[in-house]
């Protein structure tokens, strides 16, 4: 991996506050960021990334590229899951197994923005339709990890499919996601102007800040794996390496951009750690949130977003 | 000044709607609901931290009569003995106004 790609990376300040949120956890600082904030914070990304989007696609339409990555994110979303049970199943409880299972299979909102950041700061462009791409990857995991949860369990008592779908379905980000890129495909340009000052000048300065707190929260959370043992460490860093790399060899095979491929390996390494703890407590309720939220949250998160990011961009080259 | 039962049930926040659910088939007319406690159990810790409730537990408060406590019993058991959480039940005196 070229060196000046992961240093780009590591100087970039949204990641360098990452580290800062980490680093204040370690001296036990009482640094917190209110709750309600990091909420809004939350909603804001999505919002101004969904938005901007939107206009993108607006604009430029949906290229060749579009349906070949269609094809790739239902793939991901669905077969990553399904393999991932497989493996876990021989550690992990079933419950436990399912809910990791969705985790990996779904993805990271927070990932995927940090890496639209990388890829404007490379001057490398991407087709506004990779925020749909998004969308359409967050809910498939988390039906299949309940179906899986559902098949391999012993008692009878049925979990409600049709509370699973809406739940899947009509969870916050994606409604948020989606109907932002809507908004900003419908709305014309001299309309969405008047917020470009809000979705575009801002948005680095509140990436940078959300990321102290993902720093903050990533680091409260290292300590409840110190009891899992190894796996869990080995699984959420070689899995979402696995996944990006297959996504980085499908992209070059199937002659898709450099933005595109780049986006794609990114959303497969990805996990979720918002929307899939949701649904998990709601339907396997069984699995500990101890496991799979610190594994998406405090392994992937920040291997994905400061060893990940430049990598997964050396690994798209190098399967030109 | 009447006898009660008084009923507590701390449960995960996501879980709140299904126990309030079962109390209204006891024949519920009111409760109480803490939306954040936080504590240790043997199913981990719930600090609510985080950008989900995952990691947040609810308290219910319920009076209610040993008739309603009797209809509740069972289906909050196994409810409570798959999702987790607390269950304590006290008797009580109300003041009725």
């Amino acid at each position: 991996m070229s060196i000046a790609l992961l240093q780009q990376n590591l100087l970039n300040p949204p990641i360098l506050f990452f580290f800062l949120g980490l680093l204040a956890i370690a001296m036990r600082s009482d640094l917190e960021i209110p709750q309600p904030i990091s909420k809004f914070l939350s909603l804001y990304l999505l919002f101004a990334i969904g938005l901007k989007g939107g206009v993108e696609l607006g604009h430029g339409g949906v290229s060749t590229d579009f349906s070949k990555l269609l094809f790739l994110a239902i793939g991901f979303s669905c077969i990553v899951p399904i393999y991932a049970f497989f493996i876990l199943k021989r550690k992990f409880s079933l419950p436990d197994a399912a809910a990791i299972a969705a985790t990996f299979g779904s993805v990271s909102a927070v990932t995927f923005i940090t890496a639209t950041s990388y890829l404007n700061e490379q001057d490398i462009a991407y087709g506004g339709y990779m925020v749909a791409m998004l969308a359409i990857m967050e809910s498939p995991a988390i039906i299949l990890g309940v179906m899986l949860f559902q098949k391999y369990r012993k008692t009878e008592q049925p979990i409600s499919t049709s509370k699973i779908w809406h739940e899947a379905l009509t969870n916050g980000s994606v409604v948020l996601v989606l109907g932002s890129l809507l908004i900003g495909i419908a709305s014309p340009d001299a309309a969405v102007e008047g917020l470009l000052p809000f979705t575009n000048d801002i948005f680095k300065g509140f990436l940078a800040f959300f990321l102290l707190d993902m720093g903050l929260l990533a680091g409260r959370r290292f300590r409840a794996l110190s009891k899992a043992g190894w796996f869990p460490w080995a699984f959420g860093i070689v899995l979402p390496l696995f996944n990006a790399t297959l996504a980085a060899l499908l992209g070059g095979w199937l002659g898709l951009s450099i933005g595109n491929t780049y986006l794609m390996a990114v959303l497969a390494a990805s996990a979720s750690y918002i929307a899939v703890p949701a649904a998990m407590r709601m339907s396997i309720p069984e699995a500990n949130p101890g496991l799979y939220v610190p594994m998406a949250l405090a392994i992937t998160f920040p291997f994905n977003i400061v060893v990940g990011l430049p990598l997964y961009m050396q690994l798209v080259l190098w399967f030109r | 000044m009447e006898n009660a039962k008084r009923v507590e049930i701390i449960a995960g926040a996501y879980d709140m709607r299904e126990i309030i659910r079962l109390l209204e088939k006891a024949g519920s007319d009111g409760y109480t609901l803490i939306p954040e406690v936080r504590g240790n159990g043997e199913r981990g810790s719930r600090d609510a931290d985080g950008l989900t409730e995952a990691f947040k537990n609810s308290m219910l408060i319920w009076v209610c009569t040993e008739k309603q406590w009797d209809d509740l019993r069972e289906p909050l058991r196994l409810f409570v003995q798959r999702v987790g959480g607390m269950v304590i039940v006290s008797d009580c005196t109300i003041l009725r106004h």
